[in-house]
């Protein structure tokens, strides 16, 4: 192989074994984050709702 | 393309078909229920400009790993071998530079805009706005001009069908599905499906890596390539159709791609905080070179496999197989070697992904044309009404001009160079804009104005121009020479023609609000 080969080589090896570290932390990140987006949405719909039902 | 006489058959089941019904249900079904929590324009474009750093990394790399952005990376892999992976590398560079020093997007997030035309009017002015609205649907809408051939090469390549009425049926039940999807769409719901899609096709598209080296073999891959292209397979300095002025101009496209095109600027400023947008950019640009790396690899491999099987090899190798043919390469490999249920679920998931791509630029085209360039123009007397069912009707309008150009194009060079100079159109302005708008107090209305104006020299890259006008200079040639005309307009224009002084003093994005 030559020297490009080589550097092609430990590029795709490296890259996608970073990609698949990434993967992993942000689907596991990922859960909690949709869970406190739903949370933070949820509760202002709350507040809302509360403000708009203690102005009528 | 008929590959009867190929004797060859899909892996693509009854199972594989079902796994798609179920899977993209699902996606629906997640879009009405995130739609729920939209209230306001902010929660439609942005989020509501509440995502956190692993979400928005999820969906900035789901919303880039499209099924048209591994189409045209394979194809780059297809016919230029390894020496194509260059390009996932300095994008990959490029982007943690850019979170690193936070460059453009950092400003851009700290002045709160949801769109670049926005940034335009704040810094330039209203015409600005309008013109440069104009111009980036434009090349918008034209750079998405084929989303809908890559989408259906790549299912019927996969599924095995194989007419050119199939392609045409799929073509359009494919656009009756995209309009459907971005009428339901938002993006609450596309943060949500992106991030179901990362997960899916991080995993899966890795998966498929290893079954390509373990049917192939390593060695035979790289064999192979250096026995059909050389050195050539791999320098991406001396390799034909890349070459230094290439390799120049995709780490341009490198900062273009996640700093000015406008669905990765909507990521940036659906970010938490400033702090957010740095550590999403670190950390996309594993993404933003997976991206292509992944893509270029597959198409590396169907490249070997096609050499190695007489029937294909007379189909797809050849100096003058069309760029249609070669872009089908990846799929027709891909469904020789994935196994029956896990094709099913890439296929699924890159069909999920292609529709949210399209949800997400249709909105965003469409929304551009009604909000920078219509209402403006109109003397913002669009009601809030009028503003939604004007969008829907664009929406319809742009889908039906897809088609059409799917069906008539002559596309004549890789799909990854036609975008990159469709995109050019306004990105090679928008950037004068930006880089000046933001870092220099002297840039003006009327160095802006010429910046967008002179973008539209870059049409000239495209080969059914080029050929019309018996133009012998390389697409990225047209390119690398029109961004240097913007900024030289940008520069002199504003220089010879200042902005008249104001009441304020001028506050640049890059300062801290007082």
């Amino acid at each position: 192989m030559n020297a490009w080969a080589h550097f092609w080589t430990w590029f795709l090896v490296l890259g996608l074994a970073v990609f698949f570290g990434l993967a992993i932390v942000v689907t596991i990140g990922g859960l909690y984050d949709i869970r406190a987006l739903f949370h933070r949405l949820g509760a202002r719909d709350g507040e809302r709702d509360g403000s708009s039902s203690s102005s009528e | 393309m008929n590959l009867e006489a190929t004797g060859i058959e899909s892996n693509f089941t009854a199972l594989d078909w079902a796994i798609v019904v179920v899977y993209l249900s699902a996606s629906v079904l997640i879009g009405f229920y995130a739609n729920r929590f939209v209230r306001n324009m902010a929660d439609y474009v942005v989020a509501g400009r509440a995502l956190r750093s692993n979400l928005a990394i999820a969906t900035m790399v789901g919303s880039e790993l499209g099924l048209v952005t591994v189409m045209y990376s394979a194809q780059k892999g297809f016919t230029g071998g390894f020496a194509a992976f260059h390009i996932g590398l300095v994008a990959g560079i490029v982007t943690l530079l850019v979170g690193l020093t936070g460059f453009i997007v950092v400003p851009l997030r700290r002045m709160g805009v949801m769109t670049i035309p926005e940034f335009y009017e704040r810094r330039f002015g209203r015409s600005a706005r309008v013109l440069g609205g104009a111009i980036l649907a434009l090349a918008g809408i034209l750079n998405m001009g084929l989303f809908l051939k890559a989408g259906s090469i790549f299912v019927t390549g996969l599924t095995g069908m194989n007419s050119d009425v199939e392609l045409k049926i799929v073509m359009t039940v494919l656009l009756g599905l995209v309009l459907l999807y971005t009428i339901l769409g938002g993006m609450i719901s596309v943060v949500i499906t992106d991030y179901v899609q990362f997960v899916v096709l991080a995993f899966g598209m890795l998966a498929a890596c290893l079954f390509a080296v373990q049917q192939l073999g390593w060695d035979h891959i790289v064999s192979t390539v250096q026995s059909l292209k050389g050195n050539e397979g791999f320098d991406p300095f001396k390799a034909e159709g890349f070459g230094a002025d290439y390799v120049v101009w995709m780490v341009f496209l490198g900062l273009i791609s996640c700093a000015v095109w406008q669905t990765a600027v909507m990521r940036a400023c659906a970010a938490e905080s400033t702090k957010v947008v740095k550590r999403l950019y670190i950390w996309s640009s594993i993404g933003f070179m997976i991206r292509f790396l992944i893509p270029n690899f597959l198409g590396v491999c169907a490249l070997v496999y096609m050499a190695g099987h007489s029937g294909l090899r007379e189909v797809f190798i050849g100096d003058d197989v069309a760029s249609e043919v070669s872009m089908a390469a990846m799929p027709v490999f891909l469904s020789q070697l994935l196994p029956v249920g896990f094709i099913g679920l890439i296929g699924a998931a890159m069909l999920a992904a292609f529709m949210s791509t399209h949800d997400s630029y249709l909105l965003c085209w469409s929304s551009v044309l009604t909000q920078d360039v219509i209402a403006p123009s109109t003397g913002d007397r669009l009601s809030g009404r009028g503003r939604i069912v004007l969008t829907r009707m664009l929406v319809a309008l742009i889908g039906v001009f897809l088609l059409v150009w799917s069906l008539w194009y002559p596309l004549g060079q890789d799909l990854w160079d036609y975008m990159t100079i469709t995109g050019s159109v306004y990105f090679t302005g928008a950037f004068a804009l930006l880089l000046f708008g933001i870092y220099w107090k002297r840039a003006s209305r009327v160095g802006a104005h010429l910046a967008l104006v002179s973008g539209f020299a870059a049409v000239l890259g495209l080969a059914p121009v080029r050929d019309a006008l018996r133009l012998d200079v390389s697409a990225e040639v047209v390119g690398l020479s029109v961004v240097s005309l913007c900024i030289v307009l940008m520069v002199v224009g504003s220089l010879l023609f200042p902005d008249r002084p104001q009441g304020g003093r001028q506050v640049l994005a890059t300062e801290e609000p007082a």
